[in-house]
């Protein structure tokens, strides 16, 4: 114990005597605490009311009783000992400590009767009773805008479904060890989309040059894990195309600057996950638009510098007003060189 | 790349897992296959209830684009205009293609790609002199005598591995010998500098009457001097120097060298971008991100405007205008933006107050920085300073705050602790919290 928290201890140990003597009721008294000042950052990884995923911050979880206990390793509340129990000594710091929470920023702290009551809970063995956890199918009530942060997006992201990166992996077995270490010789990096995701991320990038249509083959027992791909600057061509579709979690592909062309992309009529699809600088044209109408779920596609025309543009944004569309580049117009006038003086 | 979570090993308190794992990503053998924490775990000979492995989050970030204005950028005259107050001074205010977001006057073509970028309006920090300030803003630590921090752009390379194995993982350009590299990491994770993206990359082929198998001889003669002293000190230090001249030798060999000339693209596009060290910066900066490099810094600098502040930067504005709103054109058109963060920072603000010589000094409680692509979320403004540009009055966000934002974004879990060789524990931005709000 540090000799700050020594010197809080005549604060905290003051309130516990004169409290009454009956047993902490976790539900009733340690709950609301939390649920009033801890549980709006440290619950489960959900998707909040503009469909964006927010994660645990810090990892630690207070949402749930199996969250609370496993959090940091068990170590942020120890039965019976809440001089060691993490959580206490991160509530006890002082107001102006960065380690103190909740933190200045986002929250008041908390009284001394609160920390007394969680010190209280703890001493006495941190038991839960009935308490599983908060109710399940619960939400966050959406929070009214106060418009306190200035300008607003212009468009509201509207409500999404769960991520794909969740659907998507559901049921599927990771893939065994041994057919991805046949990957550690290249010419494909393959990496799993993050945390314990069975689903995969391929890139081509560094190798481009030995990426062609035969060596795209290597990716065939990988077919029903790959969740994003990147062959762009590839020697991939139109004939590789046919193993590209029969990728059913495919949700990101690119193949910009590849040689992929109308004949090619006409096969991506199967990738019914499909979200982006990067065509910039190839030599994909109209034909290839007609392709991609049946596909739902395409929220970005890249035509840039391609044979695409603007009426084919026009009509697939007609059929599909969610889908952003990509065939120019805003870029600005040309600047003043080095050589440009020098400001004028005052 | 080399693996999200095979880089779990990068953690150099192990030699074993050194070897294993960054000794594959960076000599080249090329890709790695990481497969779920578990099993990559067993693969590596790691325990999976180690809770010192490294596990990284989902990112929507693959590679960063920081752009640093060195000398303490005004948000008054730029990101943070306070039109109809004293503090304004005589610079006009325009609109963007963000609702309620405007610039100043000098800023047309970044007002013109705002519905893709969000403004941090509420950074504040205490460092008000140059060098501390921008050791902070790059390490997240403060300067101290004892240690050398790593900068994010390291940690980046460090925690992501590479992506493209003979390209270098964080390339700095118009900057690198004064500024924080690799700090206490090991010097594999050093920043190659680019003097002048004009000039590209120097000495990359081989010295004249050198052949290809003479230089091989000359190699392989160099590792028999070394071999002894290898054998007799096996250090990390004396592996990861090795390192570095095959990483060198893996360079000139690239077949992606080209992503270094910027001669390659097209006039129309180059002048677009500028003609001058900073537009060409942000293009070689998109050639490199594009070829597979993790972190690139440019350095525009000049910013220091103690006198003649609203005259200077009449000529430093245009070339930043310019280049910046090219480079996030171009990356949106090119389907990079998603993937790629541009942040574009400074070390600190300027004085509200106009003093005598028409200048602005230092000022760290209150300025901006701004972040697009890479999962944010673009056309806002995060946080707001009082009317005058004085105070944060909403959401002030920390230097390390911002760094954590950057990390956060590609996948780099911000409690993850690496110990120092003397045996002290950093994070990569301390102890910043994430943004999430402005990410999608």
């Amino acid at each position: 114990m540090s000799p700050r928290q020594l010197s809080l201890l005549p604060l905290l140990l003051a309130p516990a005597v004169a409290q009454s003597k009956g047993k902490v009721d976790f539900e009733r008294q340690v709950w609301p605490i939390l649920e009033k000042s801890c549980v709006e950052c440290h619950r489960e990884t959900h998707t909040d009311e503009n469909g964006r995923t927010v994660r645990p911050k810090g990892k630690v979880m207070l949402d749930t009783a199996a969250n609370i206990a496993r959090s940091k390793g068990g170590k942020l509340f120890v039965a019976h000992e809440p001089d060691d129990s993490m959580v206490v000594e991160s509530i006890s710091l002082p107001a102006d400590d960065e380690d103190r929470m909740p933190p200045q920023k986002k929250g008041p702290p908390l009284s001394k009767e609160q920390i007394d009551t969680i010190r209280r809970w703890i001493d006495e063995g941190a038991e839960f009773g009935k308490w599983t956890g908060e109710k399940a199918g619960q939400t966050e009530k959406p929070k009214p805008s106060t418009g306190k942060t200035g300008t607003q997006p212009k468009a509201q992201p509207k409500k999404k479904g769960p991520s794909p990166l969740v659907t998507l992996a559901k049921g599927l077995k990771p893939l065994d060890e041994k057919t991805l270490a046949g990957f550690a010789d290249g010419p494909f990096q393959v990496q799993s989309v993050g945390d314990d995701n069975p689903l995969l991320t391929v890139t081509a990038c560094g190798h481009t040059d030995e990426v062609n249509d035969q060596s795209l083959a290597r990716l065939r027992p990988l077919q029903e894990h790959i969740f994003e791909l990147d062959l762009g600057r590839s020697q991939v061509g139109d004939a590789g195309c046919a193993l590209l579709a029969k990728m059913p979690r495919l949700t990101h592909l690119d193949l910009r600057q590849t040689k992929v062309g109308n004949q090619g992309v006409k096969e991506f009529a199967a990738l019914k996950e499909l979200r982006s699809l990067n065509l910039f600088g190839t030599e994909v044209g109209d034909y290839a638009m007609l392709a991609l109408e049946p596909l739902e779920h395409l929220e970005k596609l890249y035509v840039w510098q391609t044979e695409v025309s603007a009426k084919a543009v026009v009509r697939l944004r007609e059929l599909h007003p969610e889908l952003r569309i990509v065939f120019s580049a805003d870029l600005p117009e040309a600047g003043e060189g080095d050589d440009a006038p020098a400001p004028r003086r005052r | 790349m080399t693996l999200r979570n095979l880089t779990a090993s990068a953690d150099l308190d192990s030699r074993r897992m050194f070897l294993s794992g960054m000794a594959r990503s960076l000599l080249g053998v090329g890709a790695l296959a990481s497969f779920g924490p578990t099993a990559l775990a067993r693969a590596l000979n790691q325990d999976p209830q180690d809770p010192q492995r490294l596990v990284l989050g989902p990112a929507t970030a693959k590679h960063v684009i920081y752009l640093f204005m060195s000398g303490g950028m005004s948000h008054i005259d730029t990101l943070d205009p306070k039109p109809g107050r004293p503090t304004q001074g005589p610079m006009g205010v325009i609109s963007t293609r963000a609702d309620g977001v405007q610039l100043g006057e000098h800023l047309p073509n970044l007002a013109n790609q705002m519905d893709k970028c969000c403004i941090v309006s509420s950074m504040t920090s205490n460092q008000g002199a140059h060098a501390q300030a921008q050791y902070l803003m790059r390490t997240g630590y403060e300067l101290r005598g004892t240690i050398q921090h790593p900068s994010l752009g390291a940690w980046c390379h460090r925690m992501l591995g590479r992506q493209n194995a003979t390209l270098p993982g964080h390339v700095i350009v118009g900057g690198g010998s004064d500024m924080p590299g690799a700090g206490f990491f090991p010097p594999q994770f050093q920043p190659l500098p680019i003097g002048s993206a004009d000039e590209g990359l120097q000495n990359a082929s081989l010295p004249g009457g050198v052949s290809e198998s003479r230089f091989r001889r000359r190699l392989e003669l160099l590792g028999q001097l070394d071999q002894t002293f290898a054998q007799r000190h096996k250090q990390l230090s004396v592996n990861s120097y090795s390192q570095a001249y095959e990483d060198a030798v893996k360079l000139m060999r690239s077949s992606d060298l080209v992503a270094f000339d910027t001669d390659m693209e097209p006039a129309s596009l180059k002048d677009a971008y500028g003609d001058n060290p900073f537009g060409r910066g942000c293009l070689l900066a998109r050639r490199l991100v594009e070829h597979g490099v993790r972190f690139v810094e440019v350095v525009a600098g000049g910013w220091d405007t103690h006198n003649d502040n609203f005259d200077r930067l009449e000529t430093l504005l245009p070339p930043i205008d310019q280049g910046l709103g090219a480079l996030l054109a171009d990356l949106d058109a090119r389907g990079l933006l998603d993937e790629t963060m541009v942040v574009l920072t400074s070390e600190f603000g300027r004085t509200p107050d106009i003093d005598q010589d028409d200048g602005r000094n230092h000022y760290p409680k209150a300025f901006s920085a701004l972040l697009a692509g890479g999962g944010v979320r673009g056309g806002q403004r995060y946080g707001r300073t009082d009317k005058d540009g004085r105070e944060c009055e909403t959401e002030p966000t920390t230097i390390q705050d911002l760094n954590a934002t950057i990390a956060h974004a590609c996948g780099i879990p911000t409690d993850y602790v690496v110990t120092s060789p003397s045996g002290r524990p950093f994070r990569v931005a301390d102890k910043g919290m994430p943004i999430t709000e402005i990410l999608a």
